[in-house]
């Protein structure tokens, strides 16, 4: 199995299902898939991946969730986690929450529902592409 | 009436500045009490009353202090003329009773100095006839141990002037000698039988060795006539008491000299002894009686007895009042009544060195002195009439002068009420009434000009009333179409800020579809390339098996939680190794997609298979085509049911009608379009009870509960619990919305309601939410009430069940 992950945050199930078949048919098993339908269950995967030495690359979370929203969320990973790749996915714009996640989170791109499976996947292909060129630059000087 | 209270208190008119100065001349009490009187009074008798009653306080006092004062000058008076009356009797009784004592003892001093023998009888008996010319005495006399007698005086009941002498000269008899004015004995004119030795005179005297008065005797030859003797011992070389030395005395005089204290015309004096006997009176009135039965002889008279009835009256107070005489130590200034005149008394004792006790008693009649008081009290009686009198003519005088000119305005001020403008009044006066009179004159003129503008004004007014009432109409008719655009457009604000909410509630389904559609076309283009190959690696049994795997994947069953999944996987992860299968993790990853739980154990022959990853892929294909469609199914169902609750929230009510419609309903409408709000950390309790449909407007109701359960959610800052509870009492519907917030200050819980209050940001609320919806539960006729603290906040909104 990969050892590099996606991890996609939504409270809506059916959402999650069909996130993950789009991801996992565009990226085959280059990296490992992994579904969560609330913050607290993404921090759990998030603890699982580290203990099984799997890094997680991105993470693409919706924004209206119970308890903790999206942009709190992401903006903790990124304190934590400064190198996943955060990108939104929301039915709802909330211009503010989406600046200050830009802001404070690095927030690399917001895809509004309903998305396209082009848009998604194309976001996610050049933000890897991007994310991988800047490791081997820094690993290269 | 209420104009002249209105005058009354005002200081600025005449008669208020009138009765302003009244007040000044310390008539406060009265002009408060006056204008306590309730304004029915005429104000004649108002203006005129206090003058008079003034009057008649003023000059009843006068007299009233005049009188007393009289009566204690009389008083004084009369206590200083007794106690005057009473030391002048005194010091006459003084001298006067001291004449026999020192008789006597002129006597004993000659008899001492040797100058008479007691046993020369001769020369006493001349001595003493000397003595009664110089001496206003009765008779002068002494007695011996042995019987012998020697005294010179009147003769029994007659005028004659006698010697009289007991010795062995005379036989032991008693010798009467008429006597010339030399005091020479001229003849022999009675001889009798006399023993001394046992009389009261003699035998006291000698038994108490000293001076003694004897009895207050009366004689019955001398009816009216009193005498008293004083007897004192005579003592030989040895202070052998020897005889007896007496001088008889008239006591009569005393009335005399009592009759000439005059203090007043009726004043009394009298004086008696301490058992009653009466001495002396100033009436002169006899102290002896005749005895009734008895005729010839006589006895004394007691002061209860007297004739003088105002003498026997006061004998009877002070034995009332004393009790015992003999007890008075002091002079007493009493008063009593007699015949219903007070009568000033007073009562003195009177005693002497040898035993005397007397009292003297001063009587005077009040009235004596009141004579002229009361004359004084009369004159100043009809004095005060006679002011009373002038008082109530002036005062009536004045009120007429002040009410005239009033009632002749009165008149005039009720002709112009009655219509009559043409009034003018003539007061020929340069006061304050007459600048009234002008005043008034002048103001009918105006008021009379104004009248006749006014009816002119009027004319005109009509039809500017008229165009007025259109445009006011128009006004109101705008303000309503304003009113109806602020409501409609607090709607949309509601609206709006819905759609907000709704946009990520049905982008997320369509998001899904979008997706769902996308795996479908991808994996049945995957299938239907693979399948064919499928048939061919794989044995009939691999591939019965293969089938299985594909009907256990898609065999409806509850969609699997990410967690559940993720727990599945590990599982299958595990027991994939233990059967020592290669690939496991990768295989148990699509396994656990597909959610096989049960019947691994059947596969393991086609999971040992070594093209089974791209067989798995095929079987994984076939299953997401079902619960992609599952995906969409259920993507349809959200969205559905939200266009519903938008639909049931926008729906205009053409008809303008009220309908049956369910108040519960409204609410979950509300509920459903707010769900993404209230999803994140809102406590949703219900408590609905059974409720009949309601006839009302169900439109406005639901933007009511939108209101209220919008409020709430933005109160808790999306956490906390909202509570909705929806009851009926006493035929009447009953919604509860609560939520756990901070609640609205006290200061604003009044404001709340007035239009455009708002506590958000600019931009943020209208401030007509609650306004309007105060507005739409008043159309239904229900009442709206609120009730916050910290941490609870209730608005209940009450709207009567109305019969069909």
């Amino acid at each position: 199995m990969s050892n590099k992950a996606i991890l996609c945050v939504d409270d809506e199930q059916i959402v999650l299902m069909s996130l993950r078949d789009q991801i996992a048919r565009n990226f085959g098993d280059t990296y490992a898939y992994e579904i969560a339908s609330s913050v607290e269950e993404a921090w759990e995967v998030i603890e699982e991946f580290c203990e099984e030495g799997i890094s997680v690359l991105l993470i693409v979370s919706d924004w209206l969730m119970p308890n903790v929203k999206g942009d709190e969320f992401l903006i903790e990973v990124h304190k934590r986690f400064p190198h996943i790749i955060t990108v939104m996915l929301t039915g709802q714009a909330d211009e503010a929450a989406i600046e200050r996640t830009r802001v404070e989170a690095n927030l690399y791109a917001c895809i509004f529902k309903p998305w396209t499976e082009e848009e998604l996947v194309c976001t996610i292909r050049t933000s890897l592409e991007n994310s991988s060129l800047e490791t081997e630059l820094s690993s290269c000087s | 009436m209420a104009k002249i209270r209105l005058i009354l208190q005002d200081p600025g008119h005449p008669i208020g500045w009138v009765l302003l100065a009244a007040k000044s001349l310390s008539m406060a009490p009265l002009i408060n009490r006056v204008r306590q009187i309730p304004a029915r009074l005429p104000l004649r008798v108002v203006l005129s009353v206090p003058f008079i009653i003034q009057i008649l306080a003023s000059t009843g006092t006068v007299g009233y202090l005049s009188y007393r004062n009289g009566q204690r000058a009389v008083s004084d008076l009369a206590n200083q003329l007794m106690l005057q009356a009473g030391e002048r009797v005194s010091d006459y009784l003084n001298t006067y009773l001291s004449v026999p004592e020192q008789l006597n003892q002129t006597n004993l001093d000659i008899i001492e100095a040797g100058l008479l023998n007691v046993y020369d009888f001769q020369s006493a008996g001349t001595l003493f006839r000397k003595q009664f010319d110089d001496y206003n005495v009765s008779y002068i006399s002494y007695g011996l141990k042995n019987g012998d007698f020697i005294g010179a005086g009147y003769f029994e009941e007659s005028a004659k002037v006698v010697i009289e002498e007991v010795s062995t000269k005379t036989q032991n008899k008693l010798h009467v000698y008429a006597t010339n004015s030399l005091g020479n004995r001229i003849e022999l004119i009675d001889v009798s039988e006399y023993e001394f030795l046992d009389e009261d005179w003699y035998k006291a005297t000698l038994e108490k060795g000293s001076t003694t008065w004897s009895e207050v005797y009366e004689s019955e030859g001398w009816p009216g006539l009193l005498w008293i003797a004083n007897n004192t011992p005579i003592r030989d070389q040895e202070n052998q008491i020897i005889g007896v030395l007496s001088v008889d005395f008239l006591l009569s005089e005393i009335s005399l000299f009592i009759k000439d204290i005059n203090i007043s015309e009726n004043s009394r004096v009298f004086i008696f002894e301490s058992d009653g006997l009466l001495i002396a009176s100033s009436d002169q009135e006899s102290p002896t009686v005749v005895e009734i039965d008895q005729p010839g002889k006589i006895r004394r008279r007691s002061v209860f007895e007297s004739q003088d009835l105002l003498l026997q009256s006061a004998a009877t107070y002070l034995k009332q009042h004393l009790k015992d005489f003999s007890s008075l130590k002091d002079a007493q200034k009493l008063t009593w009544r007699y015949n219903g005149r007070r009568q000033f008394i007073l009562v003195q004792p009177w005693y002497d060195k040898d035993g005397l006790d007397w009292l003297v008693v001063t009587i005077v009649p009040e009235n004596d002195f009141m004579a002229q008081i009361n004359k004084n009290t009369r004159t100043t009686v009809l004095l005060s009439i006679l002011t009373l009198i002038v008082a109530t003519q002036v005062g009536l005088w004045t009120a007429r002068w002040v009410t005239n000119p009033l009632r002749q305005l009165s008149r005039a001020a009720k002709n112009i009420e009655a219509g009559d403008l043409s009034q003018s009044i003539e007061l020929n006066r340069q006061d304050e009434l007459g600048a009234l009179a002008q005043s008034f004159n002048h103001m009918a003129v105006q008021l009379d000009s104004s009248f006749r503008e006014l009816q002119i004004l009027n004319a005109t007014l009509e039809d500017q009333v008229q165009a007025r009432t259109l445009e006011l109409s128009q006004a109101l008719e705008q303000l309503r179409a304003t009113q109806a655009d602020l409501i409609e457009s607090e709607k949309l604000a509601a609206l709006g800020q819905l759609i907000a909410g709704i946009a990520h509630e049905v982008n997320t389904p369509l998001g899904a579809i979008q997706a769902s559609i996308g795996n479908i076309d991808y994996s049945l283009k995957q299938s239907l390339s693979q399948i064919p190959e499928i048939f061919q690696i794989l044995p009939a049994e691999r591939l019965r098996e293969f089938f299985r795997l594909v009907d256990m994947a898609t065999q409806p069953k509850p969609l699997l939680s990410s967690r559940e999944e993720r727990q599945l996987r590990r599982q299958l992860t595990q027991t994939l190794n233990q059967q020592g299968i290669a690939h496991a993790s990768e295989l148990a990853v699509t396994l656990s997609k597909m959610g096989i739980s049960e019947g691994v154990d059947s596969l393991l022959d086609l999971l040992k298979h070594p093209d089974i990853l791209a067989v798995l892929e095929s079987a994984y294909s076939l299953s997401s085509i079902q619960t992609n469609s599952q995906n969409i199914q259920q993507a349809v169902e959200r969205a559905t049911k939200i266009v519903f609750a938008l639909k049931a929230y926008v729906r205009q009510d053409q008809t303008g009608q009220k309908v049956l419609a369910s108040i519960t309903d409204g609410l979950d409408t509300v509920l459903t379009l707010y769900h993404n709000q209230i999803k994140q950390g809102i406590d949703v309790i219900k408590h609905y009870a059974e409720l009949p449909a309601l006839l009302c407007y169900p439109d406005e109701l639901v933007q009511v509960w939108a209101n209220l359960i919008m409020n709430a959610i933005q109160a808790m800052n999306y956490k906390g619990t909202l509570t909705i509870a929806a009851t009926t009492k006493n035929k009447h519907v009953c919604v509860e919305v609560s939520d756990t917030g901070a609640g609205i200050p006290a200061e604003n819980l009044d404001k709340i309601f007035t239009p455009f209050f708002t506590t958000k940001a600019m931009g943020e609320g209208s401030g007509l939410g609650l306004h309007i919806v105060r507005q739409i539960v008043e159309k239904h006729q229900g009442s709206i009430e609120v009730s916050s603290q910290p941490g609870r906040t209730v608005f209940i909104v009450t709207i009567p069940l109305l019969e069909e």
